[in-house]
């Protein structure tokens, strides 16, 4: 049967990117809107600018890229985070993935794709995939079923495999023949097929993982169907990555090399790795956020400069297991009180460069999906200036009982784990005490990193504000992950039924007009009731040289290394 | 002599013991714990948190944790990282070294710049050129490292575009690269380390010609190079060599601030990567390492004042 709507449409050939965003194809897409060539719709400035500007020209093979990146916590794509797993890309495969200026989806493992039904899809493998030559999958050709085997290994009922989610809606796995796979929804949702390409659901080589009895250290235990083969790795030091020379891909990749430096341990040294870039030692580096106004008016004819979307979120949770946090009147005069023009263009300009209004996503995903800046200028929570939003947070303070002579104390978290939200942080603090006239009496306690995971998954916090990954750009994401009942990310314990219901309805929208209106609604709902409020996301600026071609472009947080089989050097 | 050595080496090991067990149980009071490093992002509930501890044995008592591990280490078993499964005995094989050559280099260098420094200064008591002399090691002695090591970085890269060799390779695989890579970083880790030693030998050396047996040998006739090389300095430098077997183990442990900003794969940015993880078999196995170096660097030193001064007895 053949459907009516977007799914219709996804015959493997790619949709159009209004489309896809909008559209059943579009959920879940790792899409990070880096647009280095300009994408159209809403987005911010993602038109390349510079040195380049030049049409393409034809590939040239060969070369060494060197980049910065350092593998600290091994091979195992499953049970990391989508952000921690995007160079892996490099060497291992998935079966579909997005493209990142076209944000289309495209064939990767699978050549095409058929939608029979809403809860049907059927991929059709592309010729000649073979595991790299490494033992124990020694060159051997990729089988449907090694595919089915990853995807139910990211389903183990196991704690550490952290994105069953992304297969939750996934009711049967088949392999109808040697080269098709159809997988069997439990009921129609727009966002499986896009969770298919985010990062993490990357292919594995059944032997290896059977071998490796849940280690991946090193890069013997790392055997992809990729355009690189991961030849040495050494954690704190770097990796060295060659050309697969039986790539499923005929021509591809163009590099014969790929040189992985790593900058510090633990945590990047950005300065040192910033310094690398300037002085050529690596190729690529994105602009850092207190350079970039300065780097974009000076070295625009020496580097191809644009601003693109991150997919990072920056909210605020309050904990509503512990009373007061469980008023309503609190919540919103918290909401209320965050002066998110401060926000923009003080804290988000300092640290990225660039910022916008968002009561929920990054900016990759709202420019595509979230109200524009106007439109949010005419809610209280976003007006200028904040008399108004100021009088009634502490109108809905006195109400609650907490007044400049019997204010509310307790602890605003926050994390120590970088500078840029720590300072967010201390920022918040000022605007609340600030806004409410005293009636809000608070302590800042920032915790490093590893301390920081295990207060907010445990709930041990009153009210804290801090950035997360999202993992993927499609709204729902966001939505539920962080806002439905029992999502991974819903620290505070926030329930609202009538929330779950519209996060569940837009699931099924696949009529783009009505999902796109559909995740307003919920947008405008959220700002009225939701105990979360929210600073603002960022932009990244990023820098690549003219001799750089194809490259994906990439942030801190979203890498594209399963699109580097396109980089040429232009040599 | 002999029960000498075989007192401290009981004594030595006392230490250890006491000292890693008191890591290992203070490990377990660090806020925070493993399970928000796997689990990242990702909420999870007191149940699934339990799961995890009891599969990676961090659910048993610490001192049932403490026994196990010692008897690990007694078969050469130094446990896997939690982070991502390798090995912790090859990790300290490949990051100990590093640190010990970059504490080799920068000990060679502040060594070779501060003592002759501080005796130069000595010599030239109150004279303008002491005066700068203390004046530049009150300045090496008061500029943190990470300060330094950040401006030797970006500096250069700002103004000429250029910066010092950031790519780490093994000394087995380019040793020209290799010293490459480290001359920088050394010298910024033996710069506060220079600066001590000068001051040192400047204060020793002073004491020393203050000595009845130098206004004797004065006196005889003999002066200059004659004078200090033969009379001042083999005194003058018994405290200074106790300090610098103490320097190589701060230089080691104190140089993580220097491994991280050049990114040197050593044991500090080991040691700080794993605490920042809490990947508590790869700290508990830096700490051994670390802990033997410490105790048996004051071993050897304790007995290298018998080379130093025959009188010594023990």
């Amino acid at each position: 049967m053949k459907d009516e709507g977007v799914w219709s449409r996804a015959s493997g050939r790619g949709l159009s990117r209004r489309r896809l965003l909008g559209s059943a194809a579009a959920g879940g897409a790792t899409i990070a809107g880096l647009a280095l060539a300009g994408c159209g719709g809403k987005t911010a400035g993602t038109a390349k600018s510079g040195a380049s500007g030049a049409a393409s020209k034809t590939p040239q093979r060969g070369g060494t890229l060197t980049l910065s990146e350092n593998f600290q916590r091994g091979f195992d794509p499953h049970i990391l985070q989508a952000t921690d797993t995007g160079m892996f890309g490099l060497f291992y495969s998935m079966l579909i993935r997005a493209n990142p200026t076209t944000y289309e989806i495209e064939p990767d493992l699978a050549a095409k794709w058929e939608v029979p039904s809403q809860t049907e899809l059927v991929f059709t493998l592309a010729p000649n995939i073979k595991w790299q030559d490494k033992a124990p999958a020694s060159g051997r050709p990729l089988k449907v079923d090694d595919i089915i085997s990853s995807y139910k290994r990211i389903q183990t009922n196991d704690p550490k495999f952290i994105n069953k989610a992304y297969l939750s809606s996934v009711d049967k796995m088949e392999a109808v023949n040697d080269t098709t796979l159809k997988l069997t929804l439990k009921s129609p949702d727009v966002t499986q097929l896009g969770n298919l390409a985010v990062f993490s659901m990357k292919i594995l080589n059944p032997e290896v993982v059977e071998k490796a009895a849940g280690k991946f250290p090193a890069a013997e235990s790392c055997v992809g169907t990729g355009a690189f083969v991961l030849q040495a790795t050494e954690q704190n030091v770097g990796s060295t990555l060659v050309r697969n020379p039986a790539y499923f891909k005929p021509g591809l990749p163009y590099l014969d090399q790929i040189n992985l430096k790593a900058f510090g341990a633990g945590t990047t040294d950005f300065e040192a790795e910033w310094a690398a870039f300037i002085a050529g030692q690596i190729d690529y580096r994105w602009v850092p956020g207190q350079d970039s106004q300065k780097f974009e008016a000076e070295k625009k004819g020496q580097y191809d400069l644009g601003w693109t979307g991150d997919q990072i979120y920056f909210i605020t949770q309050a904990q509503t297991q512990k009373k007061p946090w469980d008023d309503p009147r609190l919540q919103r005069a918290m909401r209320l009180l965050i002066d998110h023009k401060e926000f923009r263009d003080q804290w988000a300009t300092t640290w990225f460069g660039r910022g916008r209004y968002s009561a929920i996503f990054g900016t990759a995903t709202a420019d595509v999906w979230d109200l524009s800046e106007d439109e949010y200028g005419k809610y209280l929570e976003f007006k200028q200036p904040k008399d108004d939003a100021n009088k009634e947070a502490v109108q809905l303070l006195s109400a609650a009982g907490y007044t400049k002579d019997k204010p509310l104390k307790f602890t605003l978290a926050g994390t120590s784990g970088n500078g840029y939200q720590s300072e967010m942080t201390q920022l918040a603090q000022a605007q609340y005490k600030k806004g409410s006239q005293g009636a809000l009496d608070m302590d800042i306690k920032l915790f490093p990193t590893a301390e920081w995971a295990t207060t907010r998954a445990q709930g041990n916090f009153e009210y804290y504000i801090g950035g997360h990954s999202s993992g993927g750009l499609d709204p729902d994401t966001y939505f539920s992950s962080t806002y439905k009942t029992g999502g991974g990310r819903n620290y505070g314990h926030m329930s609202d039924p009538k929330l779950d219901a519209m996060i569940d309805k837009q699931r099924t929208l696949f009529d783009e007009n009505e999902r796109k209106k559909a995740v307003r609604d919920i947008i405008i709902y959220m700002m009225d009731t939701c105990p979360f409020g929210s600073a603002v996301p960022n932009y990244i600026l990023t820098a690549t040289p003219p001799k750089l071609r194809n490259f994906p472009g990439q942030g801190p947080t979203f890498k594209w290394g399963d699109h580097y089989e396109n980089i040429w050097l232009n040599r | 002599m002999g029960a000498y050595i075989v007192n401290r080496l009981w004594t030595g090991l006392i230490t250890l013991f006491l000292v890693t067990f008191l890591v290992f149980g203070l490990l377990n009071l660090l806020p925070g714990d493993i399970v928000g490093t796997l689990m990242g992002d990702q909420g999870y509930t007191q149940a699934e948190a339990n799961k995890i501890r009891h599969e990676l044995g961090l659910d048993k008592p610490i001192a049932t944790r403490y026994v196990l591990w010692v008897g690990a280490l007694s078969h050469g078993d130094f446990g896997q990282s939690l982070v991502n499964g390798r090995p912790v005995s090859k990790i300290i094989r490949t990051s100990f070294p590093v640190s010990i050559e970059l504490a080799f280099i920068a000990l060679i260098i502040s060594s070779a710049v501060g003592i002759p420094f501080g005796v130069y200064s000595a010599i030239r008591q109150d004279a303008w050129d002491d005066y700068a002399a203390r004046l530049v090691s009150i300045v090496g002695y008061s500029t943190p490292a990470f300060w330094l090591g950040t401006v030797v970085i970006v500096f250069p890269a700002i103004w000429w575009g250029w910066v010092p060799p950031l790519f780490f390779v093994h000394i087995e695989d380019d040793p020209i690269g290799n010293l490459g890579f480290m001359i920088v970083p050394a010298l910024v880790l033996a710069a506060g380390a220079a600066a001590r030693n000068a001051r040192l030998t400047r204060s020793q050396v002073l004491e020393t010609l203050r000595e009845d047996y130098v206004r004797t040998a004065r006196a005889k006739g003999i002066t200059g190079v004659s004078l200090i090389s033969r009379h001042v300095l083999r005194n003058a430098l018994l405290p200074v060599i106790t300090q610098l077997g103490g320097s190589v183990i701060f230089l080691i442990s104190g140089a993580v601030v220097v491994e991280t900003i050049f990114s040197i794969p050593g044991i500090g940015t080991t040691l700080l990567s794993a605490i920042q993880h809490r990947d508590y078999p790869v700290i508990s196995g830096v700490d051994l390492v670390i802990a033997v170096l410490v105790i048996g660097s004051h071993i050897l030193i304790d007995l290298s004042y018998k080379i130093a001064d025959p009188r010594v007895t023990y």
